[in-house]
């Protein structure tokens, strides 16, 4: 072998001998041409490696395999030179290798490379369970590539990152990574403190190895990486941790044990209470036909209306039983995992608010007199009254005077001029209405048609719920309210004494005067809105705005001086809101014929059932539903509206509306209409047909 | 419940010692009132010091409200100084210094 090659080392002698190995030629046999000096550097700072030329002498003669030995000969008599030259290189290396803080975290494996006898020539260099072999006297260089993941290859003590020479007198050394992923465990008790449960990730132990390859001139080293899972956790860390957790019930020691083995990433419950079962409200099973036959009105020839067919009526003899009471099924209570008692969520007792004629005995509701039976419900708030009936067989005028009556009204006649009819149940009127006023706790029926008037029915229902959202934040802000007074009562600097002579009153005064300052407007709104309505509203609404003005107000005698007088009154509030928020059942609801130049106020349904609708304002707290014409005037309906024709071709202004989530549904709509949904309006520019009109993304939608 | 009044240039210092309750009513309405109403007008500011009051029921709190308050229609600057801090707790969760005006509690003179 012959030729000439550049040769890098830590020193000058170094260089000259990496490059004698890789020649496999002596001293005397080459030209060295001395490049660069080198720089040893301190701790590896400006360190640079010397450089050499080496040129072959040719004499003619052809190196061959004697020439190694040659070599080894000549190294050692080079002798002290290359001793201390390795001994710099080991020093050196070890430099580096704390500087690198590998040795930490990494096995260093420091093998010789060894040498492997194969029985094909054409195997130079390889990877022999687990060490590097390079066969000897060959005539090439093999090469290393040492870019595989997870190893570092040295090459006589330097970290090689390309492609690199190697010869059989380097010594090739490498380090393989491996870390550890540690392993990690956690217990978790469910909020509703019912499971616990444990989380684990074993260890994950990532190891490198070398793969066997031969048979190599560029040695591509190939590295293979072994995962291996371990879990340190005993079921006593489990059942320890616990123990400080105050876990004390439902362990469940198989899934402790299993905890403990997993080698997979998992969970598992370790403990599990039991969840309260829920028990069942109390209610009412009706023994007669409280709904009634469905079925709608419809028009006679002569444009009036006929009823008789539309509704079955319900009616009761005296001592009829009307219901039998169920009593609520409490509920099964629970354990959490810490052996307390979880509660199920209280079963209500259905509450029967016996009116007119009607008395509970035992369980069971009674009916004391004959008569129709009307039966409100809201929630679990019954209210039930039977009503008489008042038939009147002539018009309703100056002559017969006013009706204000308990019960059902059936006037055959017409309602005249000036006249007003007021029932707590429904109002039938065979005739017409006509300037006049007509007044129902419950519905407003009306064969002919309706002028100038008045039409309201189940008016008491709204304004109840109206009250709703006032009740609603007012129930909060109290509890919040209750809530500070407690906490201050827990706190160790605060004294009650005050509170036996003055009540909780200037507590209350203090909290209300900044942290709750907007509950004496709400108590204000409440009583405000229940003293205008007090004719229509149950005693137990005007109560409770006498007992919230206690909160606002210190009444001789009647003082709140203990949390749980507040906590009482929280619980009327509270009972009022669950009535506000559930609409009764069945609801108001109003049928008539025609209408013109009129007001309609409903707490339910509006059908209107005739020709339609001139110049009058409907509130419908329901469903509206006009088969023929409306021309004119503001109509709104809590829950959608269909209207057979709406506006005129004159550009009659008629506007209609429903809240946010319902829908208008037209057959015909002549421009001018404007229609509005939540807070978007719309006008129609022309004529159109069958439109259904809904609010997407705030935007009204036609279809 | 007892009290003592010191004054510096143009500051006035009024320390109160022991509980701050019904009682107080009386101390205030008699003692505290009447001598600073002859003396206050010498003074711009006024300082409660609360070093010595342990605990407090709602009258008491009222009765600094008002005192405050009615110091403040003297045009006296007034600010409540060296709280105990389970004192100050019940001040600041009854929002005393919202009602009072921010500065009114000097928190960070907490004992």
């Amino acid at each position: 072998m012959s030729g000439s090659l550049i040769s890098r080392g830590k020193t000058v002698e170094d260089a000259i001998d990496q490059g004698l190995k890789i020649l496999k030629s002596s001293i005397e046999n080459v030209e060295v041409e001395i490049l660069d000096n080198g720089n040893k550097g301190i701790l590896l700072l400006g360190a640079r490696d010397a450089k050499v030329r080496l040129t072959t002498i040719n004499y003619g003669e052809k190196f061959n395999q004697s020439s190694i030995s040659t070599s080894n000969e000549l190294k050692e008599e080079v002798g002290n030179n290359i001793n201390k030259t390795s001994a710099t290189n080991l020093e050196d290396l070890v430099e580096e290798l704390d500087h690198k803080g590998w040795l930490t975290n990494s096995e260093v494996n420091h093998r010789d490379v060894i040498a492997y006898e194969s029985e094909k020539s054409d195997q130079i260099i390889g990877v022999h369970n687990g060490a590097f072999f390079i066969q000897s006297d060959l005539d090439i260089y093999p090469m290393i590539e040492p870019m595989a993941k997870g190893v570092t290859v040295y090459k006589n003590g330097e970290q090689i990152n390309d492609t690199t020479f190697v010869s059989s007198k380097d010594e090739i050394t490498f380090n393989l990574d491996q870390y550890e992923e540690s392993m990690d465990w956690d217990l978790e008790v469910s909020h509703d403190a019912v499971k616990v449960i444990c989380t684990i990730k074993p260890s994950i132990m990532h190891k490198f190895k070398l793969l066997n390859q031969y048979d190599e001139r560029v040695l591509d080293i190939k590295t293979e990486e072994e995962i291996s899972h371990t879990n340190f956790l005993e079921p006593e860390d489990i059942l320890n941790r616990l123990k400080e957790l105050r876990v004390s019930n439902g362990l469940d020691h198989a899934e402790i044990v299993k905890a403990s083995l997993t080698l997979d990433e998992s969970e598992f419950v370790v403990a599990e209470g039991k969840r309260p079962v829920e028990g069942e409200n109390g209610y009412l099973d009706f023994k007669i036909d409280i709904y009634g036959k469905e079925g709608k009105p419809k028009m006679n020839d002569d444009g009036s209306v006929d009823f008789r067919e539309t509704k079955f009526i319900p009616s009761v003899n005296k001592g009829d039983i009307i219901a039998n009471i169920h009593p609520p099924i409490p509920g099964i209570p629970g354990k959490n995992v810490y052996g307390d008692v979880i509660l199920p969520s209280k079963a209500h007792e259905a509450v029967v608010k016996a009116g007119k004629g009607i008395e509970v005995v035992s369980n069971q509701v009674i009916a004391l007199e004959s008569g129709k039976p009307q039966i409100q419900t809201r929630g679990l708030l019954y209210q039930i009254q039977v009503l008489p009936t008042l038939v009147h067989r002539t018009d309703v005028s100056i002559e017969t005077g006013n009706i204000h009556f308990t019960g059902d009204v059936e006037i055959w006649g017409n309602v005249k001029e000036e006249m007003t009819v007021k029932a707590v149940g429904d109002v039938t009127v065979s005739g017409a209405v006509d300037h006049a006023e007509v007044t129902a706790g419950n519905s407003v029926y009306i064969k002919k048609n309706t002028i100038n008037s008045h039409l309201s029915a189940g008016e008491g229902n709204i304004v109840i719920s109206n009250l709703s959202q006032t009740l609603e934040n007012l129930s909060n802000q109290l509890k919040g309210l209750l809530m500070a007074v407690r906490q201050l009562l827990k706190a160790k600097a605060f004294k009650s004494s005050d509170f036996a002579t003055q009540g909780i009153y200037s507590l209350l005064n203090i909290l209300l005067d900044k942290k709750f300052q907007e509950v004496p407007s709400m108590i204000n709104t409440y009583r405000q809105k229940v003293n205008e309505y007090q004719s229509i509203l149950d005693q137990e609404w005007l109560d409770l705005a006498e007992q919230l003005k206690t909160i606002v107000r210190p009444i001789p005698n009647r003082l709140i001086t203990t949390p749980e007088e507040l906590e009482t009154i929280i619980e009327g509030v509270d009972k009022l809101y669950q009535i506000s928020y559930n609409p009764p059942e069945p609801n108001s609801e109003i049928v008539i014929a025609n209408v013109m130049n009129s007001n309609i106020y409903c707490s339910g349904d509006v059908s209107i059932i005739g020709d339609g609708s001139y110049h009058t304002d409907i509130h419908s707290g329901g469903k509206l539903i006009i088969d023929k014409i409306v021309r004119g005037g503001n109509i709104y309906a809590q829950l959608g509206m269909y209207v057979g024709e709406v506006g005129s071709k004159g550009g009659m202004k008629t506007y209609l509306s429903v809240p946010a989530d319902q829908t208008i549904s037209m057959d015909y709509v002549w421009e001018d209409t404007v229609i509005r949904i939540g807070n978007s309006k719309y006008r129609f520019n022309q004529n159109d047909q069958f439109v259904t009109a809904k609010l997407v993304d705030e935007k009204i939608v036609l279809t | 419940m007892k009290y003592d009044l010191t004054s510096e240039d143009e500051e006035i210092e009024l320390t109160l010692s022991g509980g701050l309750d019904l009682e107080s009513t009386d101390l205030f309405e008699k003692e505290i009132y009447p001598v600073l109403a002859e003396r206050l007008e010498h003074y711009k500011k006024l300082n409660i010091n609360m070093h010595e009051v342990a605990f407090v029921d709602s009258t008491g709190v009222g009765v600094i409200i008002q005192f405050v308050n009615w110091a403040r229609i003297h045009e006296v600057d007034v600010t409540i100084i060296n709280m105990q801090e389970q004192v100050y707790e019940i001040f600041h969760f009854m929002q005393i210094d919202n009602i009072l005006g921010i500065d009114i509690l000097k928190a960070d003179t907490l004992t």
